[in-house]
């Protein structure tokens, strides 16, 4: 009796397994086959049509045109020097350049720094004296517009760089061929004191990174 | 025994069903999530701060209209300290030093024993109109003190405003400005006179007595000499001048 029950079991188990793996390779056959069935040849040979998701992000240059960014790409100037005050606004142009909706965010992160001697001796690193912020419109006049006065830049920049996983640009959509523009403030606030002003040996520094993410809407 | 060995075989058949089943789930995720994420990195920015130093030159004039060493004594260029005396003018020009790399800055005043402190206006390491590269300005003090010229960066309208604003607090110094530092002296040594202590300790010349004791016993004469040194020394005295009390309100 007992083999008879476990020949049975066992037939029950074999049968549900396959069942699941018909579902599986079902449902990758589909997709396979919404692929294979969207394109728009009219020939009679099919072509096999792949999704096309492309991101483009470029930034302004100094005289106004764009440039697209990469790895090794300087979006800040490399000759400002920060002193209570100085603010400085870089620009991103973020396009979809593909066939699918997506959401982008932009985020910075700080890569390295450098610790410095203050005129009192004490040790200190920039980012804990630097503030950040995004903002972003949908074109260019509308960007500049919103970061016109140092004032209203610095209104943007509330997020302290050496807590820089906490101020991410939100999240926003942009459909196929839409373009949407980014303004990275990045400021030292005026009541900064000499706790900053180093004592004329090591430069204190920040390395930065910007990453422009996007993610396909499914 | 032969339905074992079947059971056996049947089982490890619906293990390696389930594991190519569970592989395939993973695998189709894995080239999802790839496809559908993408990232646009720039990481060679630097970010570098400004410095600001200062150059003082200070002269000084008493009332007779002579002029009066000053040597400012500084650690660095960041700060100066200068011995001021009473009855003497100090006047004070503040530069931008040539290793500055901010934009602007100012110097801010103190004094030991002084509850005014000052900031002078903003000086600019690149000078233009309304923007001036030195400011001069003028002190005195009511009691002999030290004065601290500390260069900062920033904006010194940020930490000060105008005396005549009537608000309490630091001051702005403007070119050609005379600033008066009020030194709080402790009043025990407020006199009309110039109060003078003074200390004196003198030792005498110090001599050594030489005494020499004879013993004489029936069998044995003894010599015993005893030196002894004396000196002599004066206690301190302190000299003061009698003060009226309705001098000092």
């Amino acid at each position: 009796m007992k083999p008879q029950k476990n020949k049975t079991l066992y037939k029950r188990i074999a049968l549900i397994l396959s069942l699941c793996s018909l579902i599986v390779w079902g449902v990758l056959g589909t997709g396979a086959s919404l692929a294979w069935f969207a394109d728009t040849d009219t020939e009679v040979n099919n072509i096999f049509h792949f999704a096309d998701f492309s991101v483009s992000v470029a930034y302004q240059e100094a005289d106004g045109t764009w440039a697209d960014v990469d790895g090794a790409t300087e979006i800040f100037d490399r000759n400002a020097r920060y002193e209570p005050g100085y603010t400085q606004v870089v620009y991103l142009r973020v396009e979809n350049s593909g066939d699918r909706e997506f959401r982008f965010d932009t985020a910075v992160m700080v890569t390295g720094y450098t610790v410095a001697t203050n005129v009192f001796g004490q040790s200190f690193s920039l980012q804990d004296h630097l503030r950040f912020g995004f903002v972003t419109a949908a074109t260019e006049a509308e960007i500049k517009a919103l970061v016109a006065t140092r004032s209203s830049a610095q209104a943007i920049a509330t997020t302290p760089l050496n807590r820089y996983y906490e101020g991410n640009q939100p999240e926003e959509e942009l459909n196929v061929d839409g373009v949407r523009y980014v303004a990275l403030v990045v400021y030292m606030p005026e009541d900064v004191g000499n706790i900053a002003n180093y004592d004329g040996g090591l430069v204190p520094t920040v390395d930065l990174g910007i990453i422009v993410t996007a993610n396909q809407i499914v | 025994m032969k339905e074992r060995i079947r059971d056996r075989v049947m089982l490890i058949r619906l293990a390696k069903m389930t594991a190519v089943i569970a592989v395939s789930l993973m695998l189709m995720t894995v080239t999802a999530y790839a496809y559908f994420s993408y990232n646009v990195i720039s990481d060679a920015n630097r970010i570098q701060a400004a410095m600001f130093e200062v150059d003082v030159l200070v002269q000084g004039q008493n009332e007779n209209g002579q002029a009066v060493a000053v040597n400012p004594i500084t650690d660095d260029n960041k700060a100066y300290t200068i011995n001021a005396e009473v009855g003497v003018t100090y006047t004070v020009t503040v530069m931008p030093a040539d290793n500055s790399t901010t934009k602007t800055g100012f110097v801010k005043i103190t004094a030991a024993d002084c509850e005014d402190v000052y900031h002078t206006q903003q000086v600019w390491v690149e000078a233009g109109e309304e923007r001036p590269r030195a400011v001069t300005f003028q002190m005195t003090v009511s009691a002999p003190t030290v004065i601290l010229l500390q260069a900062r960066w920033g904006t010194s309208v940020f930490y000060a405003r105008y005396r005549d604003e009537g608000v309490d607090g630091d001051y702005y110094v403007t070119q050609g400005e005379t600033i008066a530092l009020t030194v709080d002296v402790p009043t025990e040594m407020i006199s009309t006179d110039t109060s003078r202590t003074e200390v004196t300790t003198t030792t005498d010349t110090s001599r050594t007595e030489v005494t020499t004791t004879t013993e004489t016993t029936a069998t044995t004469t003894e010599e015993t000499t005893v030196q002894t040194t004396v000196v002599t020394e004066t206690t301190p005295t302190t000299v003061t001048t009698e003060v009226d009390e309705d001098v000092l309100s």
